[in-house]
């Protein structure tokens, strides 16, 4: 069973995923000067009813293993401990002890 | 002192002894040093590769490899460029481009102690093969023949130039025009000339979507002939009474002329209609006590 906040970021990415057209729509309307002032008002409160999820920005790269949040190496996927552990296990292809 | 990788305390001619030996062990060694009875099949594989000579000099495709591993890399780069002579392209030598070096500090521990951390690298390396006048026919066998026969943790990159008859670009345009044309993007463009000069790029999908519910709002505020006039031209110049639907009372025309006297139960119109008759700003309105401690500092200010 994965922990809460994995649960958390995998909803989002999929009510985004679900919601990314209809609210890019909404926010076209929104930012759109030449339509009239009623339709972006209006198109603004649609937005905003939207579910908090539906943000892209509430995506946030969790580690594959352990699901931390923070020190996520992009690359990898992984956060920075797993990483050392599988790079000097020699799981990751291509990656070395750097000495120069 | 730490020694780089690159430069030798070793003298050049230690240096060139060192790499003689190294070059007779490797598969391809100088044509020179092969013996004389070997047979002209296992010369193809065992001496230099065969350097086909260019024509017209004309670049006709680029085969970039990429590797964590160089041995492999060279061993494939050097097995493309003999499948190259074996069907007669004109080919370059090996190129090597430069090595690419990420590198990665991460803690050593899971928790805290930022003193001692640990440094990780992954190099990439790459080699270009560059074809040169040949049919393209061909060199699409050859690297149909390469991915047959590719090898473990070597990427390929092929890069292909085509040449086209002169006019192309008009025939191109005519089919476009048509409506024949099987580039999208391009048949997009044609057909949608129309648009609203800030509006931002957004995807078909979108857009097609957002006209939806666009026509959708144009209903509940104002007609559908609004919606027409508003998309088409910058200026709506008329205003027209609009047919209300249901109970609620909606403000006349999206132009704003006159300040409304009729008041209506949504929030919206409490929101909108002030913005739109020009009673309102967008700027937050303040309370009266707000007011008076910004009105105070101002006169302090003034004085």
């Amino acid at each position: 069973m994965p922990r809460a906040r994995i649960i958390r970021d995998m909803k989002a990415r999929a009510t985004v995923a679900s919601s990314e057209v209809v609210r890019q729509a909404f926010r076209y309307l929104t930012h759109n000067t030449t339509l009239p002032a009623k339709v972006r008002a209006q198109a603004q409160l649609q937005l905003n009813a939207f579910p908090r999820d539906a943000r892209p920005t509430a995506i946030h790269n969790r580690c594959l293993e352990t699901g931390r949040g923070r020190g996520v190496l992009r690359a990898f996927r992984l956060c920075r401990f797993q990483f050392r552990l599988k790079a000097l296990e020699g799981e990751l292809p291509g990656v070395r002890k750097s000495t120069w | 002192m730490m020694l780089s990788p690159l430069k030798s305390t070793l003298s050049r001619n230690t240096l060139n002894a060192v790499k003689a030996a190294s070059v007779a062990t490797r598969s391809h060694s100088a044509q020179a040093k092969l013996p004389e009875t070997m047979s002209p099949e296992d010369r193809l594989v065992y001496g230099e590769p065969v350097q086909i000579p260019t024509t017209h000099n004309i670049t006709v495709a680029h085969l970039h490899l990429r590797s964590y591993v160089p041995q492999q890399l060279e061993f494939f780069a050097d097995f493309a460029r003999r499948a190259a002579a074996a069907l007669e392209m004109p080919c370059s030598g090996v190129i090597p481009l430069p090595v690419q070096t990420s590198k990665w500090t991460v803690n050593k521990s899971p928790f805290v102690q930022k003193k001692a951390q640990e440094t990780f690298e992954r190099k990439t390396h790459k080699r270009l093969l560059a074809i040169k006048d040949t049919h393209p026919d061909v060199v699409r066998r050859w690297v149909q023949f390469l991915n047959q026969n590719s090898l473990a943790g070597v990427g390929m990159r092929v890069t292909v130039w085509e040449n086209e008859e002169l006019g192309v670009g008009q025939k191109r345009l005519e089919k476009v025009k048509k409506g024949e044309s099987r580039n999208r993007s391009v048949a997009e463009m044609m057909s949608s000339q129309d648009g609203s000069d800030n509006a931002q790029e957004v995807s078909k999908d979108v857009k097609a979507v957002a006209d939806q519910l666009l026509a959708e709002m144009m209903k509940d505020i104002g007609g559908q002939e609004e919606v027409a006039q508003d998309l088409k031209a910058k200026d709506t110049s008329s205003k027209k009474e609009n047919s209300s639907q249901g109970t609620k009372k909606e403000p006349s025309s999206s132009k704003p002329v006159e300040t409304e006297d009729q008041p209506t139960e949504s929030i919206v119109a409490d929101v909108v209609e002030p913005l739109v008759s020009g009673a309102a700003t967008l700027e937050p309105k303040l309370s009266d006590a707000v007011e008076k401690a910004v009105a105070e500092t101002a006169t302090k200010s003034d004085k």
